[in-house]
């Protein structure tokens, strides 16, 4: 069968000419998104009046710096076909390293650098064992997460460091002068435009598009896998770490059970976002909305007053439904074909 | 003859889009053997599953003994007399070959409903001696030959009821000489009045065999008649419906100096002391049976399995090839054997896939223009003839030989001087094929130096200008004459000769 006879007679639900104008990074599941984003904001505005101010983004996107950092990095990954289940770890155990050099009596700079190194061999030794052990990083972080925990439990037991910088609570905690815009978010949109070009037209992110879709392919054409994968784990780490002080920062304070469970909502985002659980497919604009969707919710049900676990079990649905919708509307689709093409021959 | 066993009376199937099968008309009477002919994507394989019960017609209909009938699943084809030996053997690897037997019908129980060994066992034994093979029955099936696997596919698949038997494509894995024993099996079944149906694309051995050829294109049966009224040639013809006059065009070139040398190149467990010369402009064939170590030398040059000692020279100068990378910084490229794995991403398109060997050149932290790789992909769809809808066309879209000439034009993009090809032809239909062997002489007329491995004799030996010989490892014989001998070239690759330059 040749590619022509299969372009021509092919009936499919997008006309040819609607699907070619929308660009691989601004898709269907992306204007879905889009879509959800508008409807919450609208929903939030009218059942709230404090949702749709000023005052509450500022206060929604400092809340979020932390998160919205660790997304980046794993967006990187699971394109790249892996995954980084210690980031919530390696964020506390970074953020515990920085404390104590702090109270040690170190400048803020060198501290943050200690902080930063903890991450980058954090993730270098996922990388390692990933790549050159050979392991699924499924597993190996899964291991480190428990790992990178109980060694901020070892190192700070149930204490808290609260005597940070305070240029540090300044940069996490307010906002640019004279405007309602947080420092963090303008650090963070930088980070984000950053990944999300070179992502889509980099040489880089081109080649983890190719490692997530076939490795071997990649391998084959002369690309450095195992460097690119170990990079993004190192990566993964370090961007941890600068969140996970951010967040000391924005709370004050440096326990060990900082950010206990946020990589699940870390992988959670990226998942709504599109991006494929088995690499190779998926966009950064999605996962900015999803990124989006998730604080808008977030920031509506806290105005509403909602519990905690309310909010886990709407991310936890949001979830879902992105790996459900997708899988039953190519199911629904592929019956539908499947009837119309048995009906045309006869 | 008499009333035919089976009948297919202007069947069709089509897959959403696609039309597998537009209109065929086959008769299969007993006591013949009938070649069915037909490139990749004639629409063979969808038969096959349509007799077997698989797949159902969406129009025409299936004849039995002058009965319409229709095959709902696997079971019904059986209960039928058909036994179908499917293309890729689908037994079960840590099964004993008296489990896979068993597993094939229903399983002999006692009056307790438990498993009666003994009476699979004796199932088992008999099933192989219907063919005078002779297989341990409690080896597990992973540790047999392909060889034997196949012959336990055709044991599982015959019972005493079986009036027609369906071998899609069953020589692809074998010998010569296994091929033989196949052809001793189905004459003793054809004796014994069964109809068989050998489907392949593997001319000679429908020749020696068949008593009446069909051949399909596009889905539809264009041809029937006696084996003995169609030529291999005429076969082809048909089957890619115009008459191919040279399959294999080889434009004379003069050489120019000695681009790459290797000097007593081994990997332990691959190959030992392996040294050669190619020239600009030279192709060389590599010429071995699989396993002989073609594919390693191949993986060694282009550093993704280094070799352990030995010298690789380019230009006269010694370099060390470690990596890819290094290969592909002195020039070296690789189209790999197996595209599907190694050579294309199938679920990105041709403006995705051929600038992925420039990748690793460009700043890490660069940008890429969306402008200039549709550019690159449009430039080489026009220059290698690509048939897609455009750049923006997904690889899994395209044919077999499609894909192949985006696997070259992935590596011509990086501009090489020594390009090693393993089996480029692989799985792709005739048409396709001539096209790579003109593409390959035309790289080689440009100065290109080519190495080309290949498991068809036929082409090697006809696009070559030189072929060295392997056999298990080790360098044998080199032929540099054109034309080659054929049978000298086999009995090297089959270390019956083992004097080095003949």
């Amino acid at each position: 069968m040749t590619a022509q006879t299969t372009g021509r007679q092919s009936p499919t639900p997008v006309p040819a000419a609607v699907r070619r104008r929308l660009p691989s990074w601004f898709g269907t599941w992306e204007i879905t998104l889009l879509a959800l984003v508008v409807l919450a904001v609208a929903l939030a505005s009218a059942t709230s009046p404090y949702f749709a101010t000023g005052q509450n983004f500022s206060i929604s996107a400092t809340g979020a710096l932390g998160l919205s950092l660790m997304v980046v990095p794993m967006a990187w990954l699971m394109v790249a076909g892996e995954i980084d289940l210690s980031v919530a770890s390696t964020f506390a155990l970074s953020a515990t390293v920085f404390g104590l050099a702090v109270s040690g009596g170190l400048g803020t700079w060198p501290a943050i650098g200690l902080g930063v190194l903890t991450g980058a061999v954090a993730g270098l030794v996922n990388g390692l064992l990933v790549v050159d052990v050979g392991l699924p990083s499924l597993i190996v972080t899964i291991g480190t997460l428990g790992l990178y925990r109980g060694l901020s439990y070892v190192l700070l037991e149930n204490r808290g460091i609260s005597d940070l910088p305070p240029g540090l609570t300044t940069f996490a905690q307010e906002n640019l002068p004279g405007t309602l815009v947080p420092y963090g978010f303008v650090a963070f949109v930088v980070v984000a435009v950053a990944a999300a070009v070179l992502l889509h037209r980099g040489a880089l992110g081109r080649a983890v598009f190719a490692i997530g879709s076939n490795a071997q392919v990649a391998r084959f054409s002369g690309l450095r896998v195992g460097a690119i994968k170990r990079g993004l784990f190192v990566f993964s780490g370090v961007v941890a770490a600068i969140a996970g002080i951010a967040y000391a920062g924005y709370i004050s304070t440096v326990r060990a059970s900082n950010g206990t469970g946020l990589e699940l909502i870390v992988v959670g985002i990226v998942l709504i976002g599109g991006i494929s659980m088995y690499g190779g497919k998926g966009s950064f604009v999605g996962v900015l909305l999803a990124l989006l969707l998730v604080t808008v919710l977030t920031s509506w049900m806290t105005l509403g007053d909602a519990e905690t676990a309310v909010q886990y079990m709407v991310t936890g649905l949001l979830m879902v439904g992105a790996v459900v919708v997708p899988a039953l509307s190519r199911r629904l689709h592929m019956s539908r074909e499947r009837r119309r093409s048995a009906g045309s021959v006869r | 003859m008499s009333t035919p066993v089976i009948e297919l009376s202007g069947v069709a199937k089509r897959f959403g889009g696609v039309v597998a099968v537009r209109h065929v008309d086959l008769a299969l009477f007993p006591g013949e053997v009938h070649a069915l002919l037909g490139e990749n994507g004639a629409g063979k394989s969808t038969l096959v599953n349509m007799l077997a019960g698989i797949h159902r017609p969406d129009a025409g209909a299936i004849i039995v003994d002058g009965a319409e009938v229709t095959i709902p699943n696997p079971r019904t084809s059986r209960a039928l007399g058909i036994s179908v030996v499917h293309q890729h053997p689908v037994t079960f690897p840590d099964l004993t070959v008296t489990e896979n037997i068993m597993l094939a019908g229903p399983a002999p129980r006692r009056r307790t409903r438990l498993l009666d060994w003994g009476t699979a066992r004796r199932h088992a034994r008999e099933a192989l001696a219907r063919l005078d093979v002779h297989l341990d029955i409690s080896a597990e099936v992973k540790h047999l030959s392909a060889a034997d696997q196949q012959l336990l596919e055709i044991a599982k698949a015959l019972d005493t009821g079986t009036r027609l038997l369906v071998l899609d494509e069953p020589t692809a894995a074998l010998s010569t000489r296994e091929v033989d024993r196949l052809m001793e099996i189905i004459a003793r079944l054809k004796a014994d009045g069964v109809s068989i149906l050998f489907v392949g694309h593997r001319l000679n051995e429908v020749f020696a065999l068949a008593d009446r050829v069909s051949v399909s294109r596009d889905g539809a049966t264009v041809v029937t008649g006696p084996a003995h009224e169609f030529t291999p040639e005429s076969a082809v013809g048909h089957m890619v419906g115009r008459s191919v006059e040279t399959a294999f065009p080889k434009a004379e070139v003069e050489l120019g100096p000695a681009r790459l040398e290797v000097r007593g190149l081994s990997r332990r467990g691959a190959y030992t002391d392996v040294s050669f010369t190619v020239r600009r402009g030279e192709i060389l064939g590599l010429a071995g049976l699989v396993g002989a170590g073609r594919t390693e030398i191949a993986r060694g040059l282009f550093g993704l399995e280094p070799a352990d000692s030995g010298e690789i020279v380019l230009d006269g100068a010694a370099v060390s090839i470690g990596s890819p990378q290094q290969a592909m910084r002195h020039g070296v490229a690789y189209v790999p054997e197996d595209r599907h794995s190694e050579g294309v991403v199938l679920e990105h398109s041709i403006g995705f896939n051929l600038p992925l060997a420039l990748l690793e050149r460009r700043p890490r932290l660069g940008l890429l223009s969306p402008q200039a790789d549709r550019a690159l992909a449009g430039d080489y769809i026009d220059r290698l003839r690509i048939r897609t809808s455009g750049p923006d066309q997904l690889l899994g879209a395209l044919s077999g030989g499609n894909q192949q000439k985006v696997v070259i034009a992935k590596w011509l993009a990086t501009d090489p001087s020594v390009l090693i090809l393993d089996d480029p032809t692989k799985g792709i239909d005739v048409g396709a094929k001539a096209e790579v062997h003109q593409l390959i002489s035309g790289m080689a007329e440009r100065g290109l130096t080519i190495i080309l491995i290949s498991n068809e004799l036929e082409e090697l030996l006809a696009v070559s200008d030189r072929v060295i010989t392997f056999y298990r490892g080790a360098q044998g014989p080199e032929f540099d004459r054109r034309p080659f001998d054929a049978e000298q070239v086999l009995a090297a690759m089959t270390g019956q000769v083992s004097d080095v330059h003949v």
